[in-house]
């Protein structure tokens, strides 16, 4: 949480964007640079280590035009991103309902051994799977919570894919308000915002991408 | 709900009441009735410090009758009055040496310092030793002068009093050296009101040239103009500093004359800084705006500069004896950039050493985490990579959104503080720090670019100082240094260690004079060897037997002029008038003791 952007002092930061629209595609990087070649001493990852004085609105309209298209082209690759992770996180989940369903099969399986067990009264072997059936049963309803409390940065991979569909719903809506900016360019502060934004947007999925 | 009423052990209609008494207007309004916090600590030095302190000095002299009191309101209200007048008149208000003279004056009833150094300049007259006020200028034709300007792609600086009454005629200095040194004074000018930094012509430290110029022009609208005739058939000007061959070197000085001009007497009041343009037909047009200093002479290698220029040959020498230590050298990066952090973690050189300190997350504060990197680094350096925005460090978030920001200057003055060299390594740096404030850069760059470029620099062991710098520099990131580079606040601390035969240290300092030598010039009577010397003068706090405070030693200190200028700034005076320099704490250094009165004795750690 820190202080709202102060509109008087308005600022691109791109720096997440640019380092994240460099490792997962370098070659659009390249692109941006050949059709803005004047912009592309800013398109390296890092953090460029001031403003210039001159970063007026007035006087940057090229500069707008040319975030503009690097938000639209990050965002792009954001969505491309966030959909594969979304199908990572299905497959992940899929594989987890796998996992918990043959666990209630082995609890059942176990649970019915044990009654026959008990039938032929062989008390010990019945004591064992019984345990087993139970303990089976608890994982495998509690799956889910029990990652909760051993990782709760990681979060389960339900919540990990909640929060992907929310990322994806947020870099949709981004990227079509760049597109916007780039045929209809809009005020400086509004596309500084788009800019904080998509920064942010970058950063998120970066990081989450590491869970998944 | 009426449950948890039956909860309460108090019924909540009273509470309630409690409440809004409370927020009563009279709890409002006591709350309005705070002593509001000072505004700025830069006032310190301002009016507003001598005003506080005349009237908290007669707040405690006040008597208790009603008759006293109007006589001391109205005795206050003159006092306060004269010291805006005399600040006034002298029109330099920001000048530190004249606020120390004032107060100190005040305090025993006449002002010691100035009669001090009117006696101490006229014995250097009498004895034709070098005289701190007054310096060899070299003449050059105003054409001479035009052609100089116009030689050199980087704008110059000038400055201006316009007459009041004409608004078409008045006086303009020229000067190469935005930044030559000395004291700064606060001056408004005289069409926007405005107020700017400047170095007053009596303080001629190391300023390049102030010198009056009668010129005709046509002022603008938007508060510059355009010279257009000269009316004085020469202008003076300080060959020493627009003197540039293609390489980047300076000329040799040769004086072609030599006269001696006392610039005491230059009233300095409304002048401004203006930027020097060339237009067509050769004609000088200005804009008002403070330039950057200008004047930076290459130093070492490819992107090492230096300002002023004529520090240079004696600076390049010095910093090659210099021996510089890496293992007393810190990184901190104040920047929430994941492309740093990762490449942090990935360089094998700040892996291995770990050296380098990153801003974490969660830090809301950042001068504090500033003043921890600061003391960590003590007595060594500290390279600080920040995000830099108009005069400030700022920290922001991925989104924009800010963190905090400090100041530069406040930086500088903290590593001034803890006894560190700072590099501010931030965009355009070099633009913001003065000429004696510190380590700069140029230009703006990429954090993971400097951040290669000092991996790369540290990894090859440098040696010396000079070597060090010749590798941070790149064409990218070109590093501007003051001559103070090895100055510290240690000039300051070394100073108390004066002794006198008894071995009392004698730290009742009368006073520390700053701008006296030109670091252009060799003063005469001093040895060629330091010519980028100052001196500092301390003078006892007693009396002798004519009544005066004389001095008890001048020191001349190499290449710290800069250091004792920021420090002086700290220094305060408390009522037994001893001068308090305990915060600096010191590092190497050498001091040049040329003359000490009496059987006093110096000491150098």
């Amino acid at each position: 949480m820190g202080s709202p952007i102060n509109e008087a002092d308005v600022a691109w930061p791109v720096n997440e964007t640019i380092t994240y629209l460099t490792e997962r595609n370098p070659i659009a990087v390249t692109e941006l640079k050949e059709h803005f070649p004047k912009f592309s001493s800013l398109l390296q990852p890092g953090m460029t280590m001031g403003r210039g004085e001159d970063e007026s609105s007035s006087k940057h309209t090229g500069k707008a035009v040319f975030i503009a298209n690097l938000l639209a082209v990050a965002l792009l690759e954001a969505e491309s991103d966030v959909d594969q992770k979304l199908k990572l996180a299905r497959e992940n989940i899929a594989r987890a309902n796998k996992y918990q369903s043959w666990s209630q099969y082995l609890a059942l399986l176990m649970s019915g051994t044990t009654l026959g067990l008990i039938g032929f009264e062989i008390s010990l072997a019945a004591k064992i799977t019984s345990i087993a059936a139970v303990m089976g049963s608890l994982l495998g309803l509690t799956s889910e919570r029990i990652l909760d409390v051993i990782d709760p940065t990681a979060g389960s991979y339900r919540s990990i894919f909640l929060k992907l569909v929310g990322l994806a719903e947020k870099v949709n809506a981004l990227r079509r308000e760049a597109l916007v900016h780039i045929n209809f360019p809009g005020s400086e502060e509004a596309l500084a915002a788009l800019t904080g934004q998509a920064n942010a947007v970058c950063l998120e999925i970066k990081e989450l991408g590491a869970q998944v | 709900m009426s449950k948890i009423y039956s909860a309460w052990p108090i019924h909540p209609i009273p509470m309630a009441l409690l409440f809004v008494l409370l927020l009563s207007p009279q709890a409002v309004l006591a709350q309005r009735g705070r002593p509001t916090p000072h505004p700025s600590p830069h006032l310190h030095h301002g009016t507003e410090r001598v005003i506080e302190q005349e009237s908290r000095h007669m707040e405690r002299r006040s008597s208790s009758t009603a008759t006293d009191m109007r006589s001391k309101e109205q005795d206050r209200q003159n006092k306060e009055s004269n010291a805006k007048s005399i600040l006034d008149s002298k029109a330099v208000s920001g000048r530190i040496e004249q606020h120390a003279e004032l107060s100190s004056a005040r305090a025993i009833g006449r002002n010691i310092w100035l009669s001090q150094f009117n006696q101490m300049q006229s014995r250097y007259q009498a004895e034709k030793r070098w005289d701190p006020y007054v310096r060899p200028i070299s003449l050059l034709s105003y054409e001479q002068f035009q052609q100089k300007q116009f030689e050199k792609n980087e704008p110059s600086v000038i400055a201006a009093s316009v007459d009041k009454e004409s608004n078409e005629r008045g006086s303009v200095i020229f000067t190469g050296n935005w930044n030559g040194g000395g004291s700064l004074v606060k001056i408004s000018h005289p069409f926007s009101g405005k107020s700017y930094s400047f170095i007053p012509a009596s303080d001629v430290a190391s300023a390049s040239l102030y010198l009056p110029y009668l010129v005709s022009f046509e002022r603008s609208s938007k508060g510059g103009g355009r010279l257009t005739k000269a009316t004085a058939p020469l202008v003076a000007v300080d060959e020493e500093m627009f003197a540039y061959d293609k390489n980047e070197v300076t000329y040799h000085r040769e004086f072609r004359f030599d006269p001696r001009i006392d610039l005491r007497s230059y009233d300095t009041t409304n002048i401004e800084a203006f930027q020097l343009r060339r237009i067509e037909n050769r004609q000088l047009e200005f804009v008002p705006g403070l330039a950057e200093p200008a004047t930076i002479a290459k130093l070492l290698g490819c992107c090492v500069y230096v300002r002023p220029p004529a520090y240079k040959g004696q600076l390049v020498k010095f910093l090659k004896e210099i021996r510089f230590d890496v293992r007393r050298l810190s990184v901190a990066l104040m920047v929430h950039d994941s492309a740093s952090r990762s490449y942090l973690a990935s360089d094998r050189f700040f892996a291995q050493h770990g050296r380098a300190e990153v801003i974490h997350r969660n830090t809301k504060d950042i001068e504090p985490w500033v003043v921890a990197q600061l003391k960590k680094a003590s007595g060594g350096t500290l390279l600080l990579l920040s995000h830099v925005e108009g005069k400030d460090y700022v920290v922001r978030e991925a989104n924009g959104a800010e963190v905090g920001r400090i100041s530069i200057e406040r930086t500088n003055e903290l590593a001034l503080l803890h006894g560190v060299t700072l590099f501010n390594l931030g965009c355009k740096t070099g633009a913001v720090l003065r000429q004696h404030d510190g380590i700069g850069v140029y230009d703006t760059f990429n954090s993971i670019h400097m951040l290669k470029t000092i991996s790369k620099a540290l990894s090859t062991g440098p040696k010396t100082i000079a070597s060090f710098l010749e590798r941070l520099g790149t064409p990218e990131a070109r590093i501007v240094i003051p001559a103070s580079i090895m100055a510290n606040a240690d000039a300051l601390a070394a100073l108390h260690r004066l002794h006198d035969e008894s071995g009392r240290e004698i730290v009742e300092k009368g006073r520390i004079r700053v701008p006296a030598i030109d670091p252009i010039v060799s003063p005469r009577g001093m040895t060629q060897g330091f010519p980028t010397a100052m001196s500092v003068f301390l003078t006892s706090r007693l009396p002798n037997e004519r009544g005066f405070f004389p001095v008890v030693a001048e020191i001349n200190i190499v290449m710290s002029g800069c250091a004792v200028l920021a420090a002086a700034k700290k220094l305060t005076w408390d009522g037994s008038e001893r001068l308090t320099c305990k915060e600096f704490k010191a590092v190497p250094y050498k001091p040049v003791v040329t003359h000490l009165y009496g059987d006093l004795k110096w000491e150098v750690r």
